[in-house]
């Protein structure tokens, strides 16, 4: 059986290795840091948002490469999930684009943070994560920009104003699972006439309260491009 | 019944734990409710001040705890007084002041936003320059005193944890160094030195418990502390997977972390081990109940629940889920918040010289199972929800949102084992306040240690013959006696300390009739007349000092030297200030008492 002197020893030769072998693989660790995180995009306006990110403690809720609380969606990728325009209508009004779900602070940004905030997470999200967080097996979190499978005559949308609707739409198989499927609905049939989609862009909860449709404050030139591109949809009727 | 005069500062340092352990579960019930969708406080409390509330003040009533522990265990171990004793008191002052601070300014975003390190950073100095002065208090009594073993590595681990509070504090711009060296303070603290903290505290109590050979479990204590860094040091990478480190990270911290089960294991083995081969009398049942219930739970809720998602494959879609949420509340609970509540029900008696024993661990008992039912019970909640998110979100690809409103309702089961768990708690922190303060009178050194002993199973065991009970006080002046008439020979033998604060106990009325009327009812030898002491404290003054200090050059050899009036007016005010604080302390968790019943 060992001895106490023995168990010693055992302790303070394997803490010396284990220390030693750490402290090593730190330097290779800092070595590696810079190229896997892309230190040369770091611009001015990232170390900014970094540093709203922390007076905010915006990781008391969300998580960013998996760290945080819990609450609220992982950001790691975030800027494939969601576009700029998205983000920056959000960030002035969280609860806004979420009636009544979980709520977010407003945090009265004004739009240089937003841009900077903006512009540290698309930072983070080219970070070499060695692949987390993982793809899930229905590929909805592909990037909206490479869709390809959109078939509408209208040529008029403006891709980034299609992307407000696809956080939480889906539209050629790509999007958000929040609202339904733009494939599936059939526009111009029952009760989605041209006139009802319109309203219902307008003010969502004017015609259903509780409805998570965020009224997103479109003007009528928006609304009237929206409806013809969505109008034209091959798949409807 | 303590050895050393300076022990005491350990009781003030448990209430500030009981306190902010009852504050901690506050926040958790906040968090709990935004959960299942009702985050009415979201205006006044959001979500990310109640979160950074709940594991800061955890860390708080933990660290608090500890160094408590140290000022109780470092003394008995080297054989000596604290040096220092009063700096002790101004350390902890320090430390409830950055406590509230640091709190109150989470309130309205003073923060760092950085998990766990959320303290800013100004405070971050004053909590250096507090652990600094703990430490020095603590190592220099371990250096101008015996040292053993367990002394030694428990003086280690709170230098360690001092030192590697240090790497946190480092600025950067880029958030993969952030992370990396955020996890160099939080990782190799719970996982690596807390650990030794952890051991050693075990080693104290098993050995005070079971009465097995210090040589054997001195040895075991190595094995096991030995273990703890072998795998936990390079452990620390199941935390470099996913933030932007190299890829060598996913072998080296998958096959150590892997490995970390096992110093608990080595715990939970040790414990139970111990407690079979000790062949002494359990006098206080409550807490080996504690400290076996420590090195168990450590292994199932550190080790096993740990292991369970620590592997590269299984953490790459488990990580930032409930899943960590679950693993981390079984993990503290297990390891370090038992190791506390053992501490201090094995601490208690000793502290307040109170004959509590056998009718305070009812009270004890039902803390013990109702909290650990409860909390098991919501790691399982905790885990269906943690799993569930894992299915629908990171493998189904469901909205987040959507998938929170699916688990919801495994929330509503999570606040009802919270209930149970908060009515344990509650129960541990009734019986903390029942105790009263601390009025044990010091040991008389010259006398063999294992008569200590005696005298405590004397004095837990034998309250219903109080009249024979006395009479073997008075022989050996251990146990301070307030019992009889007050006449001139049993007024020598009172620690002068005692009264002092029997004086600053005037306008507390509130606890006392509630401690008194305990003790009127059950122990009628112990129910304690204020007048009479007070007016034997104003006349008699005087001659008990003169005794009192003869009492302290004995045993206090280590503090400086002050004049007796000095001496004797800063113990007044200290406990005064003392006393305050935890007046309120006291009312606060005493009506918690009342929402229970």
């Amino acid at each position: 059986m060992i001895t106490k002197s023995g168990a010693k020893n055992f302790f303070v030769i394997g803490t010396v290795l284990c220390g030693l072998s750490f402290i090593g693989l730190a330097l290779l660790t800092f070595r590696a840091i810079p190229s896997r995180t892309n230190v040369v995009d770091m611009d001015e306006s990232v170390i900014r948002g970094k540093k709203i990110w922390e007076r905010k403690n915006c990781m008391g809720c969300h998580t960013l490469l998996g760290e945080g609380g819990y609450y609220a969606p992982e950001l790691t990728k975030v800027t494939d999930r969601r576009s700029s325009v998205w983000l920056n209508q959000f960030l002035k009004d969280p609860e806004k684009m979420y009636p009544g779900q979980r709520k977010m602070t407003n945090f009265h940004f004004t739009q240089e943070q937003i841009n900077d905030i903006i512009n540290f997470l698309k930072w983070v999200g080219k970070i070499d994560t060695n692949g987390f967080p993982a793809e899930a097996k229905k590929g909805l979190g592909a990037a909206l920009s490479t869709n390809t499978n959109i078939k509408s005559t209208s040529d008029a949308l403006q891709p980034e104003k299609m992307s407000l609707c696809l956080g939480c739409h889906q539209l050629g198989g790509t999007g958000g699972s929040a609202g339904p499927s733009f494939d599936a609905l059939q526009f111009g049939s029952g009760k989605l006439t041209k006139e009802y989609v319109q309203k219902w862009l307008k003010d969502p909860q004017a015609i259903k309260p509780d409805t998570a449709m965020p009224n997103l404050g479109l003007g009528d030139s928006d609304i009237e491009e929206i409806t013809t591109f969505l109008f034209n949809l091959k798949n409807n009727k | 019944m303590i050895r050393f005069e300076s022990q005491r500062v350990a009781y003030w340092f448990f209430a500030v734990s009981m306190l902010l352990f009852t504050l901690q579960l506050v926040y958790g019930f906040i968090m709990a409710f935004a959960h299942m969708g009702y985050d009415v406080l979201h205006h006044i409390i959001p979500f990310n001040t109640a979160r950074t509330v709940h594991t800061n003040l955890l860390l708080m009533w933990l660290i608090s705890g500890f160094m408590g522990a140290a000022y109780f265990i470092i003394p008995d171990e080297t054989d000596r007084e604290l040096i220092m004793p009063r700096l002790a008191y101004v350390q902890l002052i320090a430390y409830v002041i950055v406590g509230v601070l640091s709190i109150l300014g989470f309130h309205y975003g003073i923060w760092e936003g950085r998990k766990f390190l959320e303290i800013p950073r100004f405070l971050d100095y004053l909590v250096v320059v507090d652990v600094l002065i703990f430490v020095l208090i603590i190592g220099g009594t371990l250096w101008s005193g015996k040292i053993t073993t367990t002394g030694s590595v428990l003086f280690f681990g709170l230098l360690m944890a001092a030192l590697l509070y240090l790497p946190g504090m480092i600025d950067t711009d880029n958030q993969t160094v952030d992370s990396y060296w955020r996890w160099w303070v939080v990782h190799l603290w719970v996982e690596g030195v807390w650990e030794l903290i952890m051991g050693a505290i075990l080693c104290y109590l098993l050995l005070k418990l079971t009465g097995v050979d210090r040589e054997i479990v001195e040895k075991w204590l190595y094995v096991i502390v030995a273990f703890t860094f072998l795998s936990g040091i390079l452990g620390t990478g199941h935390h470099f997977y996913w933030i932007g480190t190299p890829k060598f990270w996913l072998l080296i911290g998958g096959i150590f972390s892997a490995l970390e089960p096992l110093a608990f294991l080595g715990m939970a083995i040790f414990g139970i081990a111990m407690a079979r081969k000790g062949s002494k009398e359990i006098i206080n049942p409550m807490a080996m109940y504690w400290t076996l219930g420590c090195s168990i739970l450590s292994f199932v809720g550190a080790g096993f629940l740990g292991f369970a998602h620590t592997l590269p494959r299984v953490n790459l879609y488990t990580h930032g889920t409930l899943v960590t949420a679950m693993h981390g509340h079984l993990a503290f609970w297990g390891a370090y918040a038992m190791l506390i509540l053992a501490m201090i029900t094995y601490a208690m008696p000793k502290l307040c010289c109170n004959p509590r024993h056998v009718e305070s661990s009812g009270l004890n008992y039902f803390a013990f199972w109702a909290s650990n039912i409860g909390m098991i019970s919501m790691t399982l909640a905790f885990a269906v929800a943690g799993v569930t998110q894992v299915y629908l979100e990171r493998i189904y690809g469901m909205d987040f949102l959507a998938v929170q409103k699916e688990i919801e309702v495994h929330f509503a089961g999570l606040i009802l084992a919270a209930s149970l768990f908060t009515l344990g708690i509650l129960s541990f922190v009734i019986n903390f306040i029942r105790y009263g303060r601390p009025r044990a009178r010091v040991h008389d050194m010259s006398k063999d240690y294992i008569f200590d002993e005696a005298i405590d199973s004397i004095c837990f065991k034998g309250e219903e013959n109080s009249q024979e009970r006395d009479n073997e006080m008075d022989d050996d002046e251990g146990v301070y006696d307030d019992t009889e008439e007050f006449d001139e020979s049993d007024l020598e033998e009172i620690d002068i300390e005692d009264d002092d604060e029997y004086l600053s106990d005037e306008d507390d009325e509130l606890d006392y009739s509630e401690s008194s009327s305990m003790f009127d009812k059950n122990y009628g030898a112990y129910s304690y007349d204020k007048n009479t002491s007070k007016s034997y404290d104003e006349d008699d003054i005087d001659d008990d000092d003169d005794d009192d200090d003869d009492d302290c050059r004995d045993d206090m050899d280590g503090i400086d030297d002050i004049d007796d009036d000095e001496d004797r007016m800063w113990n007044i005010d200290d406990e005064d200030d003392i006393d305050d604080d935890d007046d309120d302390d006291e009312k606060g968790t005493y009506y918690d008492d009342d929402d229970i019943d």
